[in-house]
């Protein structure tokens, strides 16, 4: 056992900062009288019954094609949307959308938004945006600046305090994404869901955010929820790695078991796609069909239509979830679908 | 009276009227009543819009419904007879006027601070004051109004000119400033009856009022060049 899964499952045993369970979440078209009459119900089935659950101090990756739910279940964590069935709980406690949260609960969680550059009023400085993060900003948002803090911060994810005076057009996509960070540390959150944290970035300050994250969480023993598509960033900071597949998560254990012995063949195909560096290996495998439409689910195991191991039965029932050690997955054939799958 | 309708002279640079008062003088003690009206009137309905806009961008539902459905019914109607109507039961004062005109024109101000709120709300930067825990309040202050201010300081400069023609042209039906206060439009009203012979009487108001509301109107278009998002950079240094 590693020393980041030993990690990994002591702290399984505390009350998880914030739990997912059994969530569900359908977006329904807003529809006239006549789409009623002639197709029915066309609601989309973004997330359909989740659990997890995120410890201080762990990484918990998200991975899963464009479109499978990632930042819908990132908006269920911060409260931005509420689950249609199943309940959010933080530290053990039900909550609800940010509305019916309090300032304190909604500060127990920080969020590093996928577009960065979006998520900073234009017209103010980078000061002013963090002191509206800090704590105790009631008094300072009137207009004053907490300058300690401030400097404390940016000096916290390696910034000049000089950057506290520009705003945020005038800062590079790297810089912003620390300024982002900063904003997320501000106000001592016990876990920071990170969206798509490096996928607008250059590989030279995409590996300079990943050693930051890394060692921000060494430092302030914050947890992440990390959404990615790129599957390389997430092994390399991910304690656990949940994998969805059309607002389910299909396979979720610790990061190095998973990648090397993928039990769903979803995870097994996403790791196949995955160029590799040596020209004698075998090119990519891409995954053959399209994502499901959500507002016409497929029967049976979502995965069925594409899946190389499927079945009779895949087409007809839900697979439950399936332990094998402190993976859990959902498949029938797990983990003799992948060996199946591997020998042709 | 021995100055009666006298023609432009260096003495009187515009002339005198029927009364053989200097028009220049009355022209300028004008100016004073016509701004400073005008520039009440569109603050006026500049706070009236931005709250209605706000609230009901901000509320939804059936608040924004019903305060739209308002705000579509006072744009059904001219605004000028709108407004000749209300000062006409009020009955004739300036007061009257200027209540009259902030009542009729509040309502493209609404129109336009709620579809600036409706697309800032979904921005990502209010999304994040949000989940810090900042209240409604807290983020229409610091953040909706900031941000929505510039269109709606373009609007009111263009807003003024329609406002000091609205006003001249109530006092010059008689509803608005009465004689002998010197009001563009009521100047323009008694200077008729002696247009064949004294042409200065309703020129020298006539143009004030015109070159005053083009002036308006060229500074709204400029401050809409300068505060389009594009330029955005150059405002906030200035």
């Amino acid at each position: 056992m590693t020393q980041r899964e030993r990690k990994s499952n002591e702290l399984q045993s505390r009350t998880p900062v914030i739990e997912l369970q059994n969530v569900s979440k359908t977006f329904s078209e807003e529809q006239s009288v006549f789409d009623r009459l002639w197709s029915g119900d066309s609601a989309a089935e973004a997330i359909c019954n989740v659990s997890m659950a995120v410890n201080s101090g762990e990484t918990v990756g998200l991975v899963g094609e464009s479109g499978c739910g990632k930042s819908t279940l990132a908006k269920l964590l911060t409260g931005q949307l509420t689950p249609n069935e199943g309940h959010v709980r933080l530290d053990g406690t039900r909550v609800g959308g940010i509305k019916d949260r309090s300032p304190s609960q909604c500060r127990q969680i920080g969020v590093v938004f996928q577009h960065v550059r979006e998520s900073f009023d234009p017209r103010w400085p980078v000061n002013r945006s963090l002191t509206e993060a800090l704590n105790d900003a009631e008094t300072v948002s009137e207009g004053g600046t907490n300058f300690n803090e401030v400097d404390g911060l940016l000096r916290s994810v390696e910034l000049s305090p000089e950057i506290a005076d520009r705003y945020p057009r005038e800062l590079s996509g790297g810089q912003l994404q620390r300024v982002a960070l900063a904003r997320a540390l501000a106000h001592d959150p016990d876990v920071i869901v990170l969206d798509e944290p490096v996928s607008g970035l250059d590989m030279a300050t995409q590996a300079t955010i990943l050693n930051l994250l890394a060692d921000v969480q060494r430092r302030f023993g914050v947890g992440y929820v990390f959404i990615s598509h790129d599957l390389d960033v997430v092994r390399y900071l991910a304690d656990r790695v949940a994998v969805m597949y059309a607002g389910e998560i299909v396979e979720e254990g610790p990061a190095r078991k998973l990648f090397e012995h993928p039990n769903h063949p979803y995870t097994d195909s996403l790791l196949r796609a995955i160029p590799s560096i040596d020209p004698g290996d075998a090119p990519p495998n891409s995954l053959q069909g399209d994502p499901p439409d959500l507002t016409d689910r497929p029967t049976g195991c979502p995965f069925h239509p594409r899946c190389p191991a499927a079945t009779a039965e895949c087409a007809e029932h839900q697979p439950n979830f399936e332990t094998i050690g402190n993976i859990r997955v959902q498949c029938f054939h797990a983990p003799h679908a992948i060996k199946g799958s591997s020998d042709n | 009276m021995i100055h009666q309708l006298e023609a432009p002279s260096l003495v009187h640079p515009l002339g005198t009227d029927q009364l053989g008062r200097d028009v220049l003088t009355r022209l300028l003690h004008g100016s004073r009543l016509s701004l400073g009206i005008a520039v009440i009137v569109t603050t006026v309905r500049l706070v009236i819009g931005t709250a209605v806009g706000l609230v009901a961008g901000y509320a939804g539902g059936w608040i924004d419904e019903a305060l739209m459905r308002l705000v579509d019914t006072l744009l059904a109607f001219p605004g000028i007879v709108l407004a000749l109507v209300i000062a006409g039961i009020l009955g004739p004062s300036l007061v009257n006027v200027m209540l009259a005109l902030a009542v009729v024109g509040w309502a493209s101000y609404a129109r336009l601070v709620r579809s600036s709120v409706l697309s800032l709300r979904e921005r990502e930067f209010v999304t994040a004051a949000r989940l810090l825990g900042r209240s409604r309040t807290h983020v229409t202050v610091r953040h909706l109004i900031p941000n929505i201010a510039a269109p709606v300081v373009v609007l009111a400069t263009l807003d003024i000119g329609g406002v000091i023609l609205g006003i001249s042209g109530l006092s010059f039906l008689g509803l608005g400033a009465q004689p002998p206060t010197p009001e563009w439009g009521t100047m323009l009203a008694s200077g008729r009856t002696y247009i064949r012979q004294a042409w200065w009487l309703v020129n020298a108001p006539g143009v004030c009022i015109m070159i005053t509301v083009l002036g308006f109107n060229i500074l709204g278009d400029c401050l809409r060049d300068r505060l389009s998002p594009a330029q955005s950079n150059q405002i906030e240094k200035l």
